[in-house]
């Protein structure tokens, strides 16, 4: 049961749609937050909570719809505008300066000043103060570089800046995604403060266990669409993660493998300073091994030392390795190319005769590509970027497959890629290990990490804390372990 | 004590202190006409319009913004002072080389912030044009400035001391106060930082990097007119290669090339480390092709430590944190 709401929302998205080139990110988006209310908003990678977001803070214009705050209807042009309706956002975005202080950072933009001009710099390191305090960074200096502080203070950081500026609404993107326990539970009581304060709080989060906590209603949304809005209290876990996903978990993830071959993939205690301590671990063929981390665990970055991208020590490897970075457009994509371009770009020497260079034969391994792994639209001359992310990371993994890679090395492998794509890399990665191959991914997606693996190995501050395998692999255990 | 100590140490200013102290102290020692106040003197003269485009190159550098064309204005902003000199009066000189100052720093930033194009090119492409109006203007040749407060301010003295140093230090104060103490200030430092996080954070930031082009812009005019006004003639070549020092000097001094992180006093050091290594160099009788190359090698030592200090693997910053008495986890 929903409330009957008699006073106008606090802010409420209303039929709002936004298209960007070759996705629908936003589908008719009907929202709102109650003055006083934590409302959670879940969804997959790619669901379009990010999106929904940006519409809410002004950064992006909805292509049909409109944004009310108290009843008004408001026309945002930029998010100065959301700014001066009392919309606050806290992103996972980094939006801190990381060359200026802890309090140049929180009054960014309103510094304390005296005649209008001049920097009052007692007042603002006083008024940072008490903000840190609020948010548990007592022990941290006011004039301390941003930059040199731990993920996690940063974090608290941008949330002391969102709370100091008199919000109406807060939006935290996935706030406790770095944080630990103690963290987590700190920030929790300072939401409660908030809310009976009556603040509206739009929290975003992959965490499905910790809204009890602290939501009022949670809505789901699924490939920008809203599936469901409920109160907390009246959903269950396996209730929501198949709204979600639009289906069961069963069938969101191919079944386990049973038979494993030799080992393709090994760690001897592998150190790199900075990113892993004493890694050991093995990838057989037939098999695919997740490593598990929260941002900072150092997990993201391993598959690029299996790779040998960052150089390590004690890793072997028998195969052909292919590896899919965790940020598609900077380390990935060739954007300005087409996609038979991306396609075959490792493999480029292979398309010859004589040593003339044959376009037929590059043509024609990239429609055999496209054709097998279904990418859309299936144009071997369309541009890269006009593709969705789904589509645009089948062909970063497909340029392996052409190449012939048998061990694949994945890194946040579905980062930005809608529900019905990230199904269908998952059978690819799972067909691949049927005909030999072995998969190593690491990722901070959970239910990816617990749907997909074989094998997980969790990490924690650049070491291994865990191994679990088979049906040992459960989201309460890997979360247990990531944040011990 | 350890307290001030660990302070001290922290600051981006040991490396370039050093630098300057020990180079006055070897050359005092070495070369024996080099502590001469005369000689002295004349390190401060030549530092004095380097100087003041300095202060504006740091400002510009703070906001992120990057300009290559202030020794193509320098040279322009003195011819075209000296031509209107000679033709009305010696103070409309100054007004309409100023004028033209800034007109070349809005243009230089509409071009870059409006329609984005890469502020290297944009900039280095104006020096050239600029140099070219330098020639236009001045028809080749150099133009006399013989009376007026250039001539004043360029040759007149205070004991040994030019007057050109007490507008070089003016300069300075006003800077870094712009840059330390206003909110304009700290704004241009969180532009320079970050541009995307300041805008989030609320910041206007077309204007505040406008600012930047300007006050690089009018800091090259007001050096152009130093410069004039110590030769007693405007000559287009003038100021020429002057940007390669002067950049030099303000990394040295600890600006960042990325933006975000810039000092004014460190780039007043910086400018009088490079004269006196030079002046040094050339009463040494070291030819002085080896300045190139010092200042070449330099370059690249200046910005890898701004690199180091804003990772917080500055050497000095884990000297610091021992001093301190405690391990900071700094990566």
């Amino acid at each position: 049961m929903i409330p009957v709401v008699t006073s106008p929302s606090l802010v409420s998205a209303v039929g709002v749609t936004k298209d960007f080139p070759g996705v629908r990110a936003l589908d008719n988006v009907s929202f709102s937050v109650e003055i006083g209310e934590v409302h959670a908003l879940l969804g997959e990678n790619g669901a379009g909570k990010s999106t929904l977001t940006k519409v809410l803070a002004g950064d992006y214009p909805p292509d049909a719809g409109w944004v009310e705050v108290l009843g008004q209807r408001i026309r945002f042009s930029s998010p100065h505008d959301a700014r001066r309706a009392g919309i606050r956002l806290v992103t996972q975005e980094r939006s801190l300066v990381p060359s200026l202080s802890a309090a140049e950072n929180v009054f960014m933009g309103v510094l304390p000043s005296r005649a209008g001009a001049l920097l009052d710099r007692r007042e603002l390191n006083r008024r940072t103060r008490a903000e840190l305090d609020r948010v548990g960074l007592e022990h941290v200096d006011p004039g301390k570089e941003v930059g040199l502080l731990r993920p996690a203070e940063q974090q608290l950081v941008e949330i002391a800046r969102a709370l100091s500026r008199e919000g109406r609404v807060l939006i935290l993107d996935e706030p406790t995604a770095a944080l630990s326990t103690q963290e987590t539970a700190r920030l929790f009581d300072v939401v409660r403060a908030l809310r009976s304060s009556g603040v509206g709080i739009l929290y975003i989060s992959h965490r499905i266990g910790e809204l009890r906590d602290i939501a009022d209603r949670v809505t789901v949304l699924r490939d920008g669409r809203v599936a469901s809005t409920h109160l907390v209290t009246e959903t269950t876990r396996e209730g929501l993660v198949r709204e979600m996903i639009g289906r069961d978990l069963k069938e969101m993830y191919p079944r386990r493998r049973t038979s494993f071959g030799e080992p393709a993939l090994v760690f001897d205690h592998t150190t790199v300073p900075g990113i892993c301590e004493d890694i050991s671990l093995t990838v057989r063929r037939g098999e695919i091994v997740a490593v598990f981390g929260l941002v900072g665990s150092g997990a993201t970055e391993l598959p690029y030392v299996a790779a040998g991208d960052r150089p390590g020590n004690g890793v072997f490897l028998s195969g052909s390795a292919g590896l899919v970075p965790a940020d598609r457009h900077a380390e990935a994509i060739f954007p300005a190319s087409t996609l038979r371009r991306n396609l075959t770009a490792p493999s480029i020497g292979r398309y010859q005769r004589l040593g003339i260079y044959r376009r037929r034969a590059e043509q024609a391994a990239a429609e055999r590509q496209i054709e097998s792994l279904r990418i859309r639209p299936p144009a071997t001359e369309a541009l890269i970027s006009s593709l969705s992310g789904g589509n645009q990371q089948k062909v970063v993994v497909g340029r392996w497959l052409e190449r012939g890679a048998d061990v694949l090395m994945l890194s946040e492998p579905t980062r930005g890629v809608d529900v019905g794509a990230r199904a269908e890399i998952y059978a690819i990665l799972a067909s691949r290990c049927d005909a030999g191959a072995a998969v190593f991914i690491a990722s901070s997606d959970i239910d990816e990490v617990a749907g997909l693996a074989d094998q997980v190995v969790v990490m924690a501050k650049g070491r291994i804390v865990e191994r679990l395998a088979g049906s040992a692999i459960t989201t309460e255990r890997l979360l247990e372990a990531a944040t011990r | 004590m350890r307290h001030r100590l660990a302070g001290a140490l922290a600051s981006s200013l040991v490396y370039i202190s050093v630098a300057l102290l020990v180079s006055l102290v070897i050359f005092t020692v070495v070369v024996p006409r080099f502590g001469t106040t005369r000689n002295l003197a004349g390190i401060g003269a030549a530092s004095a319009s380097l100087g003041v485009m300095a202060v504006g190159a740091t400002l510009a550098l703070g906001a992120g913004a990057i300009d290559f064309s202030i020794a193509g204005n320098a040279a322009m902003t003195g011819s075209i002072a000296a031509v209107v000199a000679a033709n009305t009066s010696p103070e409309m000189g100054i007004i309409v080389g100023l004028l033209a100052a800034v007109i070349v720093g809005l243009v230089n930033a509409t071009v870059t912030i409006r329609f984005r194009v890469n502020a290297f090119i944009a900039t280095l492409a104006m020096a050239g044009s600029l140099r070219g109006i330098s020639f236009v203007v001045s028809n080749s040749v150099g133009v006399f400035v013989d009376s007026g407060p250039l001539v004043t301010i360029g040759q007149g003295k205070v004991g040994d001391i030019p007057y050109s140093v007490f507008f070089f230090v003016v300069t300075a104060v006003l800077g870094g106060w712009i840059l330390r103490s206003t909110t304009l200030g700290r704004s241009m430092l969180a532009v320079g930082g970050d541009s995307a996080a300041a805008r989030i954070a609320g910041i206007r930031t077309q204007p505040v990097q406008y600012i930047g082009y300007i006050a690089s812009a009018l800091a090259a005019g007001m050096a152009g007119l130093l410069l004039a006004g110590r030769a007693g003639v405007a000559v287009p070549q003038a100021a020429s290669g002057t940007e390669l020092l002067v950049f030099s000097a303000v990394l040295l001094g600890g600006t960042s090339l990325n933006g975000g992180r810039a000092t004014v006093l460190g780039s007043v050091l910086g400018i009088l480390f490079l004269n006196t290594l030079y002046t040094g160099l050339v009463l040494a009788k070291v030819s002085p092709y080896w300045q190139t190359i010092i200042q070449g090698a330099l370059l690249i030592v200046a910005v890898r430590l701004v690199q180091l200090r804003s990772e917080g693997r500055d050497p000095l910053q884990r000297l610091e944190a021992i001093v301190r008495g405690r391990m900071t986890d700094v990566r």
